[in-house]
């Protein structure tokens, strides 16, 4: 392949196979033609999805539940525009995606051509950096350093954006050649030393000695850490600290750990907000103190200034997120893996001269999760007739454990995706894929598509609503095609949720167009598809269809016609803090003994 | 208070635009923006001055350290830098003022650079405050147009801004 002089779309294939890249994500036009022959003399693993949207969505899906780039490809204009959702996806939730898109030729650019749009422009905001390539030498060279950009240190979206004459023009030189010096890389940037874990060890000890309720608080910097989870489970082992986790930390310690509090945040479970309410220390990794955590930042930052001062310490990769939202204490600019890697070192040194007693504390918190449990089992019993979001969920992950099988668990946005944060418990990182930081409906389906191609041996399990299907339903061809174990529960309340729950408890119950009254007949949608499906609209034949969908080799959806209008709870109010959430019920429950 | 911020890019396209996002984007609020290109042609500098609290100026440091184009942030500390701002002023001004004027102009030491029946057009450099005190002097006679470059700064003695050498000063984070 040295010898023979090759274009610019021959390059850009042989860089993806040079990094293997498999597959990737994309949907073809004009400018890009060049490059989809590239593919097609290549046999490259390229899948097509039915919008480039749902391209996108699947790159993130398959990021998310690896850890290695997604990498999508579009055409100029609106193939282009169509990505800008999936990016901002991206680059809320840190996840390594390069995207590369065409652009019409060098001398039409800034002339309004046909398909034309600034997309390096208006994706300059959503990404990490993007690149418009304006010389055929440079093209391999800012491929590079754009796909080794997705990863590193804090993980995000990465741009190139090539006009149609450079996919199409000689690469000068070999592919070799031109790949040796796009190693070189670019002019050393100079950078303040960074605050790392080494230098603080002392001060963080100390906090953790003089502490009477600790709390650690993960995020999904600790599941994008490579090795993270490992280390944190050793940590906790050797401290017994209660770990609270946000969304994107779900997963990353196992949350059938007695340590594991669950989920905290807006919609978090009561023990988890409580200790983050109540904690006097704050060991926060790799999170982001966004305001589905903190609720008003004032309010949160003047309860830590209070006489029983909230002493705060905050490990980022990216030191950007330290100080931004929330005052911190001590702040700690590390990987996650190695910042419980240096303090374990430390915590075995010292053997013995560590024994924290915090058994107080975390019997308190035991008593809240048992309240709430049985709460929950009095809830159960109650509606036990009734199809109710929280036992669809709970009985999905129960029938799949009772297979022995650890699914990759993909939710959309809303109500279902929050009672999936709160009822599916997960014990393995990057096993729970959700748009977390933009909330973007129309994430589920095609994320679990790429979920699902990365994890070939897994389930996939999908709930989605019946407004966020509806964004991206035309991604059933995509999976159809693709013939992948995607088990998809759809949840169906003939409303946007959480948009109905928000208008009945803080806008008088006016239910603003958020009704779905003529939802369509998912399965028969399915099956135009060529996918089986079929109906439960009691816990009955919602027991028989879950056994259907489990026991089919390939996709399967469940149109889960839900009863009655179930509200996401605990929820804390917009400008409350964590501890103030509305939890109806559980005050009547009896105090814990003891 | 107002914060001076020396900002050592690569000059290339969009480079600007992505300073310039980043501020509108996470609402900080730009006082002025100077960008010139430095002895290396490949480096221009950006001078910004924005108001807030130390706090502001150290997240506005970590988002400009974030972009892959910014070579080096250096946060001026006050008193210990030099700022000039170069100023044109046009305004209303016939035989009757004209020599009133040329005396605010003198003691300001700034040059009349156009003069017409009606209008004297001033070149003035300095700093924010001196920029200030002459606009207030020259307020009464009508000013017509104020055109200002921004500050441009530069630290006092021996500290420099420098790619090649980076010393311990260079690499440190905003002020003592």
């Amino acid at each position: 392949m040295s010898e023979r002089k090759m274009n610019g779309a021959e390059a850009v294939v042989a860089f993806l196979q040079e990094k293997g890249v498999d597959p990737i994500f994309g949907y073809p036009g004009g400018p890009v033609l060049v490059l989809y022959e590239a593919f097609y003399n290549a046999n490259f693993p390229h899948l097509l999805t039915r919008h480039e949207q749902g391209a996108v969505h699947a790159a993130e899906g398959y990021a998310k539940s690896t850890g290695r780039p997604g990498v999508v490809v579009a055409t100029s204009g609106p193939g282009a525009t169509n990505l800008v959702t999936g990016i901002a996806d991206a680059y809320l939730d840190s996840v390594p995606i390069l995207a590369i898109t065409g652009n019409v030729a060098l001398p039409y650019i800034g002339t309004d051509a046909f398909q034309e749009a600034d997309i390096t422009g208006i994706t300059m905001p959503i990404m990490k950096y993007n690149y418009l390539v304006t010389r055929i030498e440079d093209l391999l060279p800012i491929l590079e350093e754009a796909y080794n950009l997705t990863t590193d240190g804090r993980p995000g979206p990465v741009g190139v954006n090539i006009p149609k004459d450079l996919l199409a023009a000689t690469l000068p030189g070999s592919f070799e050649d031109a790949m040796a010096r796009a190693r070189v890389g670019r002019t050393q940037r100079h950078r303040p030393p960074r605050k790392q874990t080494e230098g603080v060890l002392e001060p963080v000890l100390e906090a953790l000695r003089k502490a009477h309720r600790p709390l650690l608080l993960v995020g999904g910097g600790v599941t994008a850490s490579p090795g993270a989870t490992e280390e944190l489970a050793r940590f906790v082992d050797r401290t017994g600290l209660p770990v609270s986790s946000t969304l994107m930390g779900k997963g990353c310690v196992p949350e059938s750990r007695p340590e594991a509090l669950g989920m905290c945040g807006m919609h978090g479970l009561p023990q988890s907000n409580i200790a983050l309410g109540r904690c006097d220390l704050l060991l926060a990794v790799g999170c982001r103190f966004s305001d589905r955590i903190t609720g008003d930042p004032r309010q949160f930052n003047a309860a830590n200034a209070t006489a029983k001062k909230r002493f705060i310490i905050h490990v980022d990769i990216d030191p950007a997120e330290i100080g931004k939202n929330i005052k911190t204490d001590i702040e700690i600019e590390d990987d996650a893996a190695v910042f419980f890697r240096t303090l374990l070192a430390r915590l075995d040194a010292l053997g013995p001269q560590f024994t924290p007693d915090w058994s107080e504390w975390k019997a308190e918190l035991r008593g809240i999760h048992d309240k709430y449990e049985r709460l929950k089992e009095k809830q159960r019993a109650e509606s036990a007739h009734r199809l109710i979001p929280q036992t669809v969920i709970r009985r999905v992950a129960e029938a799949e454990a009772a297979l022995g099988r650890h699914p990759v668990v993909v939710t959309d946005v809303g109500q279902h995706q929050m009672f999936a944060a709160q009822h599916y418990p997960i014990s393995d990182p990057r096993s729970f894929l959700t748009s977390g930081g933009l909330g973007t409906m129309g994430f589920g389906l095609p994320a679990a598509i790429g979920g699902a191609v990365a994890h070939k041996d897994r389930d996939t399990v999908l709930f989605v609503g019946d407004g966020g299907l509806q964004m991206t339903i035309q991604e059933l061809g995509t999976l159809q095609c693709l013939n992948l174990p995607v088990k998809i529960f759809v949840m169906d309340n003939a409303a946007l949720g959480m948009v109905r729950q928000w208008q009945e408890l803080f806008f008088h119950g006016h239910y603003s167009h958020s009704i779905l009254c003529n939802n369509p007949d998912f399965p028969m949608v399915a099956r135009a598809y060529g996918i089986p499906g079929g109906r439960a609209d009691s816990p009955e034949s919602f027991e028989a269809e879950l056994a259907k969908a489990l026991a089919e080799p390939g996709p399967y959806l469940v149109h889960v016609i839900l009863e009655g209008n179930e509200n996401v709870y605990p929820i804390v109010p917009p400008g409350k803090q964590p501890h103030d959430m509305i939890i109806p019920g559980l005050h009547d429950e009896p105090a814990p003994k003891g | 208070m107002l914060h001076t911020l020396s900002v050592l890019v690569e000059n290339r396209a969009g480079v600007l635009a992505r300073v310039a996002s980043l501020f509108s984007r996470r609402g900080f609020n730009i006082n002025s923006l100077a960008v010139g290109t430095t002895r290396d042609p490949a480096v221009s500098r950006i001078t910004i001055t924005v108001e807030g609290d130390q706090d502001l100026v150290d997240q506005i440091t970590k988002q400009l350290h974030k972009l892959m184009d910014v070579l080096m942030v250096r946060h001026l500390s006050p008193g210990d830098h030099l700022t000039r701002e170069l100023v044109f002023v046009k305004i209303r001004s016939t035989a009757a003022t004209r020599i009133e004027v040329l005396q605010i102009v003198n003691i300001f030491r700034a040059h009349v650079v156009d003069v017409s029946p009606d209008t004297l057009t001033l070149e003035i450099t300095g700093d924010t405050e001196k920029i200030e005190a002459l606009q207030n002097m020259l307020e009464p006679y009508g000013i017509l147009e104020v055109v200002r470059t921004g500050a441009i700064a530069v630290e006092r003695g021996s500290r420099r801004m420098d790619l090649e050498q980076p010393t311990e000063e260079n690499e440190e984070e905003s002020n003592p």
